[in-house]
């Protein structure tokens, strides 16, 4: 009996591992005969999403033969586990789309792409705003290539239905922090039960809760990369907790976090400025398709973003997202710049737009872009011609990537529920900063 | 028993047809109340099938409604033929099963001859051995993750379904525990007595106690294949290839970046699709499982 | 356990035990030295080094582990956490497994399609659990609090307030519990019916035959539940994650959470490892005790 069982569990192992076997190598045999191969790390695995790489692909192969792209798909944090895991496992993809470039660049694992950059001939770094290439830039070296959705991402967008009904002028539209509060004050509507039914202004949702819009508004850094180090010491940053706290402290953070959770951030569904429950919100050129396709029938103003009163009247804008890494040390960094070189072409980057609804802002595309396709849209990409400071999104620079966002949230959260004055929370935030920061240093 | 002589006492006193009402009319009372808590409760455990359900049948501009509505209006049942083709959900949901049946089939046999050497055959270490088998369980995976990953690699089972197939054949301390925990139950006389008719070991757990553990075999099959199922950090790193992957990876096809079009809907269809196969496989089953063999008459 | 000496001094039937034992644990044996030792090995490696995956580990002796230990205040908070999560959280959500398995026992109509509805949390995909307790503890919009509205009770601010926010996981939890009510279910079927009659002859009420029937034969399952509750509880992470993402004021912030965004967010995967191999050992010494008491209160039918 005993053998019996076993000889029938060999055997099962046995029967199915050949099945699986059987499956993977005939695979492998399909690759055998083809030229050079690159792995691309696709950082969306939505179907639309991969519907537009997989055409894009298609017209790179035919174009050139003698290179296939293997695209493997992986989403949001998804994308980290999988990047890592392929690290260490010796086998980094050829290709991979990162925001935090700065966080690899210092430990040396990814390829300096200067040389490649400037033998190009068919990217040149004048086309680039100046920001999108800082983002991507560590110790004065280029290690990213602006791509796949690399965007403005800064713009005050306004319910016009919401502010008419609160009697307020769309000529006094908030150009400064000041300003924003004193609507905010006339936006705020709560309910019977004394929930936050409308919110003018939420100071810490959607973009405008990240700490690089405050960087931008304010002129100011959380990270310096010329002296390496962290600026959280700046006294702007306790000002802009201070400001946070205004809000929270008139309405409670409760109240806030329950809106929030309630009708959901911009990147969810029921996002309260879709919803019509938020009049006033910072955020990227994305909302204004979104908000297109999902309320036609609600008007939106956009407008520059608020600043502090000494900079009343400075126009900024915010630049980046994603940009494409090759990592030290693969065989074919020439094929595969050569495909990011064609997803920077007006007519692959047209095929991400109308697929995905994403844009890399080169200068030659915001050219050729229709400005025109969704309300508001416009006033992002005029932005980056207006503007008097465009400010490169400092995830991209961050050697501690999204441990400062997460250090931010965390400070700000500790102010808002009263457990920390805005001045003890960002000497901690320096303190902590630093101290991860000169580990890190240690360790090259 | 006991109530129906205390009724019957206090009821004395009456008509014997008052004596009747008043015992239904309690009885009912008692049942209307049970069915009530039970039916209210089960719409919370409900709640979010039904919530699945109903989103699925949404345009996404209703989706985005505040408060939410739960009638959807229209009613767009198009969202699932689209949903269904929009991605390969089928191939995702076939290639689950190619995973989780032989998955499935390994820990059967791998946990219940480990279990039976836990739990019915007295040794020296035995409790030590079993401790450190309960102890697998408690390094969380992510530090595991990454080395697992390189012995993997070596074996060059990357891109296959071997790393989600072949470990289940070498046993898994959740499910050795459970069927420890039950073979335990069963009387050592019966295996005492096996043993003097000269019965080999293996025949005992194959003759004797399997038979008196369906249920908990049943429940042993029916966990490991929900953990195919939702199983969604092993595909993610170990596959490649798209085309291999499993339900669980399948449902972030469905999740949109930020930019363009929303499919919440086509999301909520998948969720609906992946979890319906299971609930199904659950009802029909149960009748093994839950309704099975006791051990009637044995223990007493 | 009369001779202490390994193997010498063991009788011949005390060897044949042994070895047959072996043998009968020998695929999980094999499966451990394949697939466990390695990973944790290296893991216990990595715990005294400064790895972050992208480059090879540098050997700090024992500096993470001083670290966690006497210089993260985060670590206090998430311990803390961890701890209210697990010791309100495995009670609450065994005795509400059981006390439903209990319920989805008795003899009512319809019994396996109540059983089924019972299951759903435990399959769905996490996703749409996620939206719906959104939804359900919305102060503005949820189920609970249109309710308490009704009453003129303040909308309670579940899942945003820092003081209820663990709470209201813990009774997600105790919602999720599927897998022990199945488990006591088919712990229930055991109890042979003979039992419950000779109780209602002995003039037990039910009360009594819950007591002293059902409870010490589904005691075994009490063991199971308890500990695998302890153990997956510790590393507790898919709600936390989803629904408050550790907030608010980091009152969510659990063992798991913290330990992924340190390995996987901020690159430290020999901090993450250290502090695993910390939250091991706890748990080491707590399922230990309740093995060693288990004992005294767990009834096998076999042995004994």
């Amino acid at each position: 009996m005993r053998k019996k069982s076993l000889s029938s569990l060999v055997l099962i192992f046995l029967l199915t591992s050949s099945f699986i076997f059987a499956e993977g190598k005939g695979e492998e045999a399909a690759k055998a005969g083809e030229p050079v191969t690159i792995e691309l790390y696709w950082p969306w695995a939505s179907e639309l999403n991969h519907e537009a790489i997989k055409s894009i692909v298609e017209r790179f192969e035919n174009l050139n033969p003698d290179i296939k792209v293997q695209i493997t798909l992986a989403g949001g944090y998804s994308l980290y586990e999988k990047l890592l895991t392929a690290y260490a496992g010796g086998e980094p993809p050829d290709l991979s789309a990162m925001i935090f470039t700065s966080q690899f660049a210092i430990r040396g694992v990814l390829r300096p792409l200067d040389d490649l950059f400037d033998a190009s001939k068919s990217i040149k770094r004048e086309d680039f705003f100046e920001a999108s290439l800082r983002q991507a830039t560590y110790g004065g070296k280029l290690y990213g290539v602006p791509c796949l959705e690399h965007g403005p991402q800064l713009a005050l967008i306004g319910n016009k239905r919401l502010i008419q009904e609160a009697g307020l002028n769309l000529s006094d539209f908030p150009e400064t922090w000041e300003d924003v509060w004193e609507w905010n004050n006339k936006l705020t509507v709560l309910d019977k039960a004394g929930n936050l039914d409308i919110v003018g202004y939420d100071p810490r949702s959607d973009v405008g809760g990240r700490n690089y819009m405050w960087e931008a508004s304010y002129g100011i850094k959380c990270y310096d990369p010329e002296k390496e180090k962290y600026c959280w010491d700046d006294p702007a940053w306790v000002e802009i907790l201070q400001y946070i706290n205004r809000y929270y402290k008139k309405w409670g953070p409760e109240r806030f976090d329950a809106f929030r959770k309630s009708n959901r951030d911009f990147f969810s569904p029921q996002s309260s400025i879709v919803t019509g429950k938020k009049a006033l919100t910072v955020n990227g050129y994305f909302s204004a398709g979104k908000l297109a396709l999902l309320v036609p029938d609600e008007e939106f103003h956009y407008s520059w973003i608020p600043v502090p009163e000494s900079r009343r009247g400075v126009k900024v804008a915010n630049l980046g997202c994603f940009s494409i890494c090759i990592p030290q040390g693969t065989e074919h960094p020439k094929e595969s710049f050569s495909f990011i070189e064609f997803l920077l072409s007006n007519e692959v980057l047209d095929i991400t737009f109308d697929k995905c609804g994403f844009i890399t802002a080169t200068k030659p595309y915001i050219k050729h872009i229709n400005k025109t396709r969704y309300p508001g849209f416009d006033f992002f990409i005029n932005s980056l011609l207006k503007a008097a400071e465009i400010y490169p999104n400092s995830a991209g620079t961050d050697p501690l990537g999204k441990y400062s966002w997460d250090a931010w949230i965390r400070a700000t959260e500790q102010v808002v529920f009263g457990k920390k004055t805005p001045e003890e929370a960002t000497a901690e935030l320096q303190k902590a900063s630093m101290q991860e920061l000169n580990k890190l240093l240690s360790s090259l | 028993m006991q109530r129906l002589l205390t009724s019957t006492r206090e009821g004395a006193q009456r008509t014997k047809l008052g004596w009747l009402k008043k015992f239904k009319w309690r009885r009912l009372i008692k049942r209307v109340i049970l069915y009530a808590f039970i039916l209210s409760l089960s719409l919370l455990f409900a709640l979010p099938l039904l919530w699945a359900i109903s989103t699925s049948l949404k345009s996404e501009p209703q989706i985005m409604v505040a408060p939410p509505e739960w009638i959807p209006n229209p009613v767009l049942w198009r969202n699932y033929p689209e949903a269904l083709t929009y991605v390969p959900f089928f191939r995702y949901i076939i290639n689950t099963l190619i995973v989780a049946i032989p998955s499935v089939i390994g820990t059967l046999i791998s946990c219940t001859v480990v279990a039976y050497g836990f739990s019915r055959i007295r040794w020296k270490f035995r409790n030590v051995f079993f401790f450190i088998c309960i102890c697998t369980m408690m390094l969380p995976l992510q530090v595991r993750m990454i080395p697992l990953f390189i012995t993997f690699k070596h074996l060059g089972w990357l891109n296959t379904y071997l790393p989600l197939i072949v470990p289940s054949f070498f046993g898994s301390a959740y499910y050795i525990f459970l069927l420890r925990q039950f073979f335990m139950t069963i009387p050592v006389e019966l295996s005492d007595a096996a043993r003097i008719d000269g019965c080999l070991e293996a025949g005992i757990l194959f003759r004797i106690i399997l038979p008196l553990c369906k249920p908990v075999l049943a429940v042993v099959a029916l966990f490991r294949l929900m953990l195919s199922w939702n199983n969604y950090m092993g595909p993610l790193i170990y596959l490649r290839d798209d085309k291999l992957w499993t339900v669980a990876l399948g449902l972030t096809r469905y999740q949109t970046a930020y930019a363009g079009r929303s499919t919440w809907a086509y999301l909520m269809v998948g969720s609906v699709i992946a979890t319906v196969p299971i609930l199904v496989i659950f009802f029909l089953a149960q009748r093994t499982f839950i309704e099975g063999i006791t051990l009637q008459g044995i223990k007493s | 356990m009369k001779h202490k000496g390994f193997p010498l001094r063991w009788t011949g039937s005390e060897r044949r035990q042994f070895l047959k034992g072996i043998l009968f644990i020998s695929p999980w044996l094999m499966g451990f030295l394949a697939f466990t030792i390695y990973p944790a090995i290296s893991s216990l490696y990595y715990s005294f080094t400064r790895y972050d995956v992208l480059r090879p580990p540098r050997f700090i002796g024992l500096a993470n582990y001083a670290d966690i230990l006497f210089r993260d205040k985060l670590f206090r908070v998430v311990l803390y956490n961890t701890f209210y999560f697990v010791f309100l959280g495995v009670p609450a959500g065994i005795i509400t497994a059981f006390l439903l398995a209990n319920l989805l026992n008795k003899n009512i109509k319809f019994r396996p399609f109540f059983r089924t509805i019972f299951f759903i949390p435990a399959i769905i995909p996490v996703v749409a659990s996620a939206m719906v307790w959104m939804w359900i503890y919305s102060p503005q919009y949820g189920l609970i609090n249109a309710a308490l509205a009704r009453l003129g009770i303040q909308a309670i601010p579940w899942l945003s307030s820092p003081s209820l926010a663990k709470l209201s996981l813990i009774i997600i939890h105790c919602w999720a519990m599927g897998n022990t009510l199945i488990i006591f279910l088919a712990a229930l079927q055991n109890i042979p019916s003979i039992l419950y009659d000779a109780a209602k002859i002995d003039g037990a009420n039910d009360w009594r035959q819950f007591w002293n029937i059902t409870i010490p034969i589904c005691t075994p399952a009490f063991l199971f539940t308890l500990l695998t509750g302890l153990i997956y509880s510790f590393q507790y992470f898919v709600f936390a994650w989803i629904l408050t993402e550790g907030g608010p004021n980091d009152s969510t912030e659990f063992y798991a959470v913290y330990l992924y965004r340190n390995a996987f967010v901020y690159f430290k995967m020999g901090y993450a490892s250290t502090l695993a191999w910390i939250l091991f050992l706890i748990i080491v010494v707590i399922t230990l005790t309740l093995f060693r008491t288990s004992g005294r209160w767990v009834h096998y039918g076999g042995e004994n």
